[in-house]
């Protein structure tokens, strides 16, 4: 289990820091995080189904106000 | 030629006697080679011998390690007491009745085995022997057949293979070979090293190329060694450093002022039986195993069953957490990677999308593994611990 622990542990810190070495050359070369935002919204229409939840979170806490008190 | 084949026989005979004690091996190999220089006829005598598996079979029948390592044990205890014929090794007597047979092949000399060339002077042979070691260590002083008047009382008469009644009865020291001196109790490794062929046979049993794994197994069963080898491998080693710490002063000096050919290690061998015993704490014996009370056993598998029940489900609960949220992530992560490619077209946003999918996946591998060590880890260790737990339980109930 140790030497399992050891290798997963390798793989999931080379892949991070990986992940940290792309993240810092993409801003160190002009990257813009609302350019980013904006494409990943036209994709997954992040923003709208987050206020649809908000919307939906609104409702159901009105009709949980107008319930008689037991 | 003849020389070859009396080499080539001590080869093979000694690499079949390895299932006896050091010893007990370099004496039968030194009896052997007795037989050998006393004979006029080499090959005569081979006939009769038929082949050294022979032999190791007849010696192997004949010996017996458990009541050896017992006999070393006790003789180690009396000091230098004299054997009997009748107490001596079964092996030994076995080959002095082949010395005995190989003797009847000459009826016109008078052939005495070495039993029969038993002095009477015990103390003056011996200190003979510690003395002068190496002239004892000469194996053809004994070889050559001996003019049977001149080493008995002028009154008695020696007469083939046989000794008179009361000088049986007498003590005895033998000087001249192994054989004689293991009966008194002085052969030692030192000297077996230095006079047996047991060195000169190993070094050519390598070089031969008949290998017969059947014989041997056969052989060690035969021994004895077969059925316990560790405790005999123990015994030994407790026997040799026995041999060390209870050796006697004067032999002490001696051997620190004789130069030692190839003698063993006293470091390695502590060191040897350190393992040993390390070997045997990890791997204890088999014993037979302790009563279990079965009524503790039934009370705390009726306790433990729905107590571990629990452990389990409240471990599984943060395993399942662990399991959501790591392929949650790793989706998001590769999403994200496909995103990058597929909808950017800046190099720089590309960069940062791809870093941010690589650290997600990281975190995601992470949760998986966490997931895998709660199910295979935890949860099997606390059902093990459980197991071990109620093993304990039920034996010290029963020990009560």
């Amino acid at each position: 289990m140790k030497r399992m622990w050891k290798v997963i542990g390798i793989v999931i810190l080379t892949v991070f820091v990986l992940g940290l070495i792309c993240f810092g050359v993409g801003l160190l070369t002009g990257a813009d995080s609302a350019r980013i935002f904006t494409v990943i919204d036209d994709k997954f229409q992040i923003e709208s189904t987050i206020s649809l939840y908000k919307n939906y979170a609104e409702q159901m806490k009105d009709l949980l106000s107008e319930l008689p008190e037991l | 030629m003849t020389v070859i084949d009396k080499r080539k026989f001590l080869a093979e005979l000694g690499r079949l006697l390895t299932f006896m004690f050091d010893e007990d091996r370099r004496t039968a190999l030194a009896m052997y080679e007795e037989i050998f220089d006393s004979v006029e006829d080499p090959e005569e005598l081979l006939k009769l011998l038929v082949s050294p598996t022979r032999q190791a079979v007849i010696i192997a029948r004949t010996y017996n390690a458990r009541e050896r390592d017992l006999a070393v044990r006790s003789k180690s205890g009396d000091g230098d007491a004299n054997v009997d014929y009748e107490d001596a090794p079964r092996f030994v007597r076995a080959i002095d009745d082949i010395a005995k047979k190989a003797a009847a092949l000459y009826p016109q000399q008078t052939y005495r085995t070495a039993w029969d060339r038993r002095e009477t002077e015990v103390g003056t042979e011996r200190n003979l022997i510690r003395e002068f070691p190496e002239e004892s260590a000469e194996p053809e002083q004994t070889a050559e057949p001996e003019d049977p008047v001149s080493s008995v009382r002028p009154d008695e008469t020696v007469t083939e293979n046989h000794l008179p009644e009361e000088r049986q009865a007498e003590p005895f020291a033998f000087v001249d070979t192994g054989f004689e001196r293991f009966i008194n109790g002085t052969f030692t490794e030192q000297q077996a090293e230095e006079e047996t062929p047991s060195e000169q046979a190993e070094d050519t049993a390598e070089e031969l190329s008949e290998d017969d794994p059947e014989v041997d197994c056969a052989l060690t069963e035969e021994a004895g060694f077969g059925r316990e080898p560790e405790e005999d491998h123990s015994s030994r080693i407790d026997r040799y450093m026995a041999s060390f710490d209870e050796e006697e002063p004067e032999q002490t000096e001696m051997k620190q002022q004789e130069p030692v050919h190839d003698a063993p290690d006293i470091k390695s061998w502590r060191d040897g039986k350190k393992a040993v015993e390390k070997a045997e704490e990890k791997h204890p014996s088999e014993e037979e195993p302790p009563e279990v009370s079965i009524l503790l056993m039934i009370l705390y598998i009726i306790l433990a069953v729905p107590i571990t029940a629990v452990g389990v489900l409240i471990l599984l609960v943060p395993a399942i957490l662990f399991l959501a949220v790591s392929l949650i992530l790793i989706t998001v992560g590769f999403q994200a990677i496909t995103t990058a490619f597929g909808g950017f077209a800046v190099f720089a946003d590309i960069m940062v999308v791809l870093g941010g999918a690589l650290v997600v996946i990281s975190l995601g591998l992470l949760a998986l593994w966490t997931f895998i060590w709660f199910i295979g880890g935890a949860i099997v260790g606390l059902i093990n611990a459980v197991i071990r737990l109620g093993g304990k339980f039920c034996t010290m109930g029963g020990e009560d």
